[in-house]
């Protein structure tokens, strides 16, 4: 197997890692947004990447299911190329489950609908059966009730777990998380952040990016900072808050720390 | 006054003439609804296709669209008629003015739902291809629906504007309602039976002008 990184937390011995990145490069144009990021994620794994805007979080979010493609290097998902010339596009992301920060609904649908849509027209299931699954994903985000509800009628907080029950549908093997609660008022971040830690008590994997300290603080098993196209340093939380002497990480917690106080 | 009101609005032609321009009217509503359904689908499809980013395929499209857009329908019509059997192509007047108001419904259609096919957030297709759905069921399922829903105040009103266009089939002997008029007004040596029909046509048009500001005014809520 690949080589282990120094700074990854011990891995159980034998597990291949769920996910793994190696030598990732990404190039808008004459811009180089990914550096050569290596990064393996083990099963039931929640990393929080953190960091500056236009450090590259999201670009390595969205290579990970080739919303971008990589401009080189190869990521692996369950050990099939995700970066493979002849890989099954869909198929693979079905198996990747991704939550965006501006919710992305269907707003022509229903809460169910939303939900239902993918399992019908991917998984192929007979309209029941996709309402059933859409309702037990929307019951499990705790949207009892709200099944019949357009997105517009719903709060900030209610669209994103809309948009959460709506990959969890799919069963995913890995869920992606760019930023999910960036685009909610302060009062709604907490009901979105409550349901991803249930996704990452249940054991699922999750690569979440995002602006909640606390929240990675207490919840992810490792933090990855980047700055740059480039990680430049992670671990576990107590490494990134507390030990770490890296001078760019401490410039941007203590920037990130200044920002919040004011904002 | 009097004299004016029997020029232009003789009771007696009005009596007589009615039958025929209604029979002109049916003509004209089949060849609207012709025009509307071939024209929309076709413009639909090409919109669509549009989408695939063929390069070849989008160079014709958007020629066919420029041209026809820019070439008045009246020429485009006349050529059909009158200069397409000197190359042995013969359509009959019906069938000319429904194949030549169809492509220019279809140009427009095609623009204009392509405007708003890109109007639509990117962020849809991103969900739709990030839960595993194809290019095509994305743009079926998800952003066809509500580019259609954004253009619809603007699609209306091509569409009335291009069945008005059914008068100029009348210089083709079309047996429309403007013709069946003008073989009236011919036969009464009087205007009457014209008024009658520009009556006509606003009670045909009237109607659907209204319904276009209703649309427009349910599908402007800010989305």
């Amino acid at each position: 197997m690949a080589s282990t990184q120094p700074l990854v937390a011990p891995v159980e011995t034998g597990a291949a890692p769920l996910l793994e990145i190696r030598g990732l490069h990404k190039s808008f144009g004459k811009t180089a947004v990914l550096k050569g990021i290596d990064l393996s994620v083990r099963r039931g794994e929640l990393v929080a990447l953190i960091g500056p805007s236009g450090s590259g979080k999201s670009t390595l979010l969205r290579c990970i299911n080739r919303l971008e493609e990589p401009t080189q290097g190869a990521i692996f998902l369950d050990g099939a190329d995700v970066t493979a010339a002849r890989r099954d596009l869909n198929g693979m992301r079905r198996q990747i489950g991704m939550v965006f920060q501006a919710f992305n609904l269907y707003p022509h649908l229903s809460a169910e609908a939303n939900v239902a849509l993918a399992l019908r027209k991917v998984l192929k299931l007979p309209r029941g059966e996709a309402a059933r699954r859409a309702r037990a994903a929307l019951d499990q985000v705790g949207l009892e009730g709200r099944y019949g509800a357009r997105p517009m009628q719903l709060s900030g907080g209610q669209q994103q777990r809309v948009g959460i029950a709506r990959s969890m549908a799919l069963e995913p093997k890995l869920f992606l998380f760019d930023e999910p609660t960036s685009a909610l008022d302060p009062e709604l971040v907490a009901e979105v952040l409550s349901v991803m830690r249930k996704l990452s008590d249940d054991g699922k994997t999750m690569v979440v990016v995002t602006h909640e300290m606390a929240f990675a603080r207490d919840v992810a098993d490792r933090i990855v900072f980047m700055d740059q196209g480039r990680i430049v340093d992670q671990g576990p939380p107590d490494h990134i808050f507390r030990d770490s002497t890296n001078p760019r990480l401490a410039d941007f917690l203590r920037s990130f720390r200044a920002g919040s106080e004011s904002g | 006054m009097n004299a004016i009101l029997q020029y232009f609005f003789d009771w007696d032609i009005i009596v007589k003439s009615f039958p025929f321009l209604l029979k002109g009217l049916v003509t004209t509503l089949i060849i609207a609804a012709l025009t509307i359904v071939f024209g929309l689908a076709l413009g639909l499809l090409l919109a669509c296709l549009r989408a695939f980013h063929i390069r070849l395929v989008n160079l014709a499209i958007i020629i066919f669209a420029d041209v026809l857009r820019s070439i008045p329908a009246l020429v485009l019509l006349i050529v059909v008629y009158f200069a397409l059997p000197e190359i042995g192509i013969r359509l009959s007047g019906f069938v000319a003015v429904v194949l030549v108001l169809s492509l220019v419904m279809a140009a427009f259609a095609e623009e204009i739902i392509w405007s708003g096919i890109i109007a639509v957030d990117q962020g849809q297709w991103e969900a739709g291809r990030s839960t595993g759905l194809t290019f095509t069921q994305t743009l079926g399922s998800i952003v066809l629906l509500q580019a259609v829903q954004m253009v619809i105040p603007p699609l209306t009103n091509k569409m009335i504007n291009i069945t008005k266009n059914t008068a100029l089939a009348s210089v083709i002997s079309v047996s429309e309602m403007l013709n069946q008029a003008s073989s009236q007004q011919a036969l009464y040596a009087n205007p009457t039976p014209l008024t009658l029909a520009a009556i006509l046509y606003v009670a045909l048009f009237f109607p659907l002008v209204l319904l276009s500001r209703r649309i427009e005014a349910r599908y402007s809520v800010v989305r």
